[in-house]
Order: C-alpha cells, then sequence, then structure tokens
C-alpha cells in the first residue's frame, strides 16, 4: 500500500510516530505538507538539521513496522510519492508562459529544461501540491544542469508526471539511468553526490531559503 | 531486564542517538490515565527524548529504530526464505514491544528513577491534624533547611512520589503517620512513584467485611 492509501484509509486512535532528522527541511516540509500526514517540527535546529515528528497513518498494533521505514524514505528522502499524480494540475501547466525567476529564490538552477517547468509553475495557484512539483523540478535539475540539458520544460514535465510514484528522487535517479541515451554519453558515477559537491551556487540560496523560512517562524 | 530502574529499562537508550538513528516515539497511552505533565517530568529525570505536540500531547523517543534492524546471525533461524522472514518480523515486534514497554514502563511511574534520597531518613516532621502523613513530608521537604539538603533532581522524585501517597492517603482515608509513610516509600521506592502507591494502597485497604456472613455457621462448615 502506498502513502496516500494509507492516509485515505483515516487517522489511527493510537499511533506511533517517527522522528526524521534532515538538513534538507525544505524539501521535507513540501513533501509533508502535501501529504495529508500529522506532522510538527521540533524548532530546536541540531546544527543545520530539523527534526520533524510524523504520525504514521497506521494503528500501533498494526503494520506500523513496514510503514515506518516507507514513510521515512518518501518524506526525508524522496524516495516514493507522498501524494497520488496529480494529473489534472500537471495538465493544467501551460508552458511558454510568465516571467524569468529570481535566482536567490529558484529552486532549479538556470538554463535547464527544469527551469522552463518551474517558470510556468509560478502561474498555478500557490498551494502544497504546487510546492511538491517544485521539489521535483528542483531535484532533476541538478543533473540536467550538469549536463546542460535545456528546453522549455515539456519533457521534464512529461517525465516527472510518468514517474510520479517514484518519488521526486526516484524520478531524479530514473532520469539519471535514461541520460546516457539523451546526451549520447556515459552517465558519471555518482552524478547526484557529485552534482552536490560542485554546486556551492546553489547551496548558498539554499541556505538562504532556510534562513529566511527559519526568521519567518 | 534485570531490576526495575530506568537505567536498566533503558540501557539501550545511546544507541540510537538522535539525528544519526530515526526512531519510533510513542503518544501516552491514554487508557492508562498517566498525567502527562507527571510522564514528562519522569522522562527528563530518565533521560528519555520527549516532543510536546500541539494536539496529542507529549511523544516520548523510543530505542526501537526505523529501519536498519540488525538480526543476530547466530539465531536458530529458519532455512526457507519466507518462514525466516516470518520469524525475522516476529523478532522485530517483539523488539518493539519491548522498546515500547520500556519507555511506557518508565514514564507510567513504575521504574526507579534514582535510588532512594537517604537525607529523607533524617529529617523530623511535624504532625498535622489536617495533612496526612505524605503531605506532612512534602510540606517538610520544602523547608530551606531540608531544601538544601536535597540535590534538585531527589527533591523532584520526592514530589513525584509523595503526589501518589498523598492522593493514595487522601483517596483511601489512610491516616499515616509521616514515619511510617516514610517507611513505606523507602521500602517500595524501586517499584517507581506510581508502582510504590499502588503497593501502598494494596497493603493498606481495609479488608472488605462480609456482614451478611453467619459466623458460627462459617465456623461449623471449618
Amino acid at each position: 500500500m502506498s502513502i496516500h492509501e494509507y492516509v485515505s484509509k483515516g487517522a489511527p486512535a493510537n499511533a506511533h510516530w517517527i522522528g526524521v532528522v534532515t538538513d534538507t527541511p525544505n524539501s521535507t516540509k513540501a513533501r509533508l505538507a502535501a501529504s495529508g500526514l500529522e506532522w510538527e517540527v521540533d524548532k530546536t535546529i541540531i546544527g543545520l538539521e530539523m527534526l520533524f515528528l510524523v504520525r504514521l497513518p497506521e494503528p500501533s498494533s498494526e503494520g506500523f513496522l513496514s510503514i515506518g521505514p516507507e514513510v521515512l524514505h518518501a518524506i526525508r528522502d524522496g524516495h516514493g510519492a507522498v501524494i497520488e499524480r496529480p494529473t489534472s494540475f500537471l495538465d493544467a501547466i501551460s508552458l511558454g508562459q510568465g516571467k524569468s525567476l529570481d535566482e536567490a529564490t529558484a529552486a532549479t538552477f538556470a538554463n535547464t529544461d527544469a527551469r522552463a517547468a518551474e517558470v510556468a509553475l509560478e502561474n498555478m495557484s500557490e498551494g502544497p501540491v504546487r510546492e511538491l512539483v517544485r521539489v521535483y523540478l528542483e531535484s532533476i535539475s541538478v543533473v540536467q544542469s550538469q549536463h546542460g540539458i535545456r528546453g522549455n520544460g515539456e519533457r521534464t514535465l512529461t517525465f516527472i508526471s510518468h514517474f510520479w510514484e517514484l518519488g521526486d528522487a526516484g524520478v531524479t535517479e530514473r532520469f539519471l539511468q535514461v541520460l546516457p541515451k539523451i546526451t549520447g554519453k556515459s552517465a558519471a558515477s555518482g552524478g547526484l553526490e557529485r552534482s552536490a559537491k560542485q554546486r556551492p551556487q546553489f547551496e548558498a540560496r539554499l541556505s538562504a531559503l532556510e534562513c529566511r523560512v527559519r526568521l519567518r517562524r | 531486564m534485570q531490576g526495575n530502574s530506568a537505567a536498566d529499562w533503558l540501557e539501550d537508550y545511546d544507541d540510537v542517538p538522535l539525528g544519526k538513528v530515526e526512531a519510533y516515539w510513542i503518544e501516552l497511552p491514554v487508557e492508562q490515565g498517566i498525567d502527562p505533565h507527571d510522564a514528562v517530568t519522569r522522562a527528563n529525570l530518565a533521560g528519555i527524548l520527549v516532543f510536546r505536540t500541539k494536539r496529542r500531547g507529549p511523544l516520548f523517543r523510543t530505542t526501537f529504530p526505523v529501519e536498519g534492524v540488525d538480526h543476530e546471525d547466530d539465531q536458530d533461524w529458519s532455512t526457507d526464505p519466507e518462514v525466516r522472514a516470518d520469524e525475522e518480523l516476529t523478532a522485530a515486534l517483539s523488539w518493539a514491544d519491548e522498546a515500547v514497554l520500556a519507555v511506557e514502563w518508565v514514564v507510567g511511574g513504575r521504574a526507579e528513577l534514582r535510588p532512594y534520597p537517604t537525607v529523607l531518613d533524617s529529617m523530623k516532621f511535624v504532625r498535622s491534624k489536617t495533612a496526612n502523613g505524605a503531605e506532612v513530608i512534602a510540606s517538610a521537604i520544602n523547608k530551606p533547611a531540608n531544601r538544601r539538603m536535597l540535590l534538585d533532581t531527589d527533591h523532584e522524585i520526592l514530589q513525584l512520589y509523595l503526589k501518589q501517597f498523598a492522593n493514595a492517603q487522601r483517596k483511601h482515608g489512610m491516616g499515616d503517620s509521616p514515619e511510617r509513610t516514610r517507611k513505606y516509600l523507602k521500602e517500595f521506592w524501586s517499584l517507581g512513584d506510581v508502582g510504590a502507591a499502588e503497593k501502598y494502597v494494596e497493603d493498606h485497604e481495609a479488608p472488605n467485611i462480609d456482614n451478611s456472613l453467619d459466623w458460627v455457621t462459617a465456623a461449623e462448615e471449618g
């Protein structure tokens, strides 16, 4: 059963929670906000990490052992979708519309296919689904930036929509697998990890965003 | 588990450091009627991590990890993969139960948080006509001269015990002296504040006299 199927069953009377410590709190928060799960955040920040407490959508006397890791991987790591594919939302994104984004607030790398999709995303109504789609775009743009993959956003959105159930990180990993066919070259090993070390500009933007989130709270 | 101290129940607690291992947290079992404030006090004294939610009361962190449950290789596992999977699940559930029980036991007031503060033995009490034995002791430990003799943690723990004893004595109309109350506190300290008070009630409750019983008949029946 997927997370959204568990959530749709309704909140159990007695449940366990899991603690999720993450150094990417914005992505975690976006996944949680969209998921329908009950959650809270501990405002004590441990270094650059934040602790989220997430209530499992399953009674404590039953399958919490299997749902616990599933929720953890989806919420913390982006492996596994937290909601069903938002088909109508994705279909309604109109490409080619919208102004360019402020580099300080954009989630995606400039000059990527994902960036074009994010520009179009800005015209959609604000809300948790929009922010979740942004997390998917952010993730895949890391790889696209490294390999110079540009476009109008259509192929990224189609790819994300098709592999939605894998979660944002899962979609990006799937993209990495198909990358050699796209570029005609063999994929660099540890693509995501290496790109994380080579993206100081992105990290600086992320840190700035996180600081603003903390100050707002 | 050996003994009934919180340290025994929570001997694995340092194996799952926050930030390194994701673990399960539990809500207070509502059916047990545990006072959330007292539960949090006990948790803090025992080193159990607490998170106060807005809607569900306090959460307490267990030692059971969300992932990476290691099963011992020297166990007598089945060679059949399906059977082995069932056996591992049963073992994991058993571990989970134990981890949850450990925290529930401690925050529920059934484990000894710290040794009995022997300084209490030397305190003198002033009896009262209106206050019960536990209330007299509670008043005594707050007098400056006595308070100075107690460590902060011991003072906090004593207040937990005395609250339970005072409630028991009030509820059951028990007029024990502070000296006898102290004696019971000391003797059953290891049961935790709730456990010790329950034992006190059990030992002190008036017998249920059957006034309808014909004594002669009962005696003749042997």
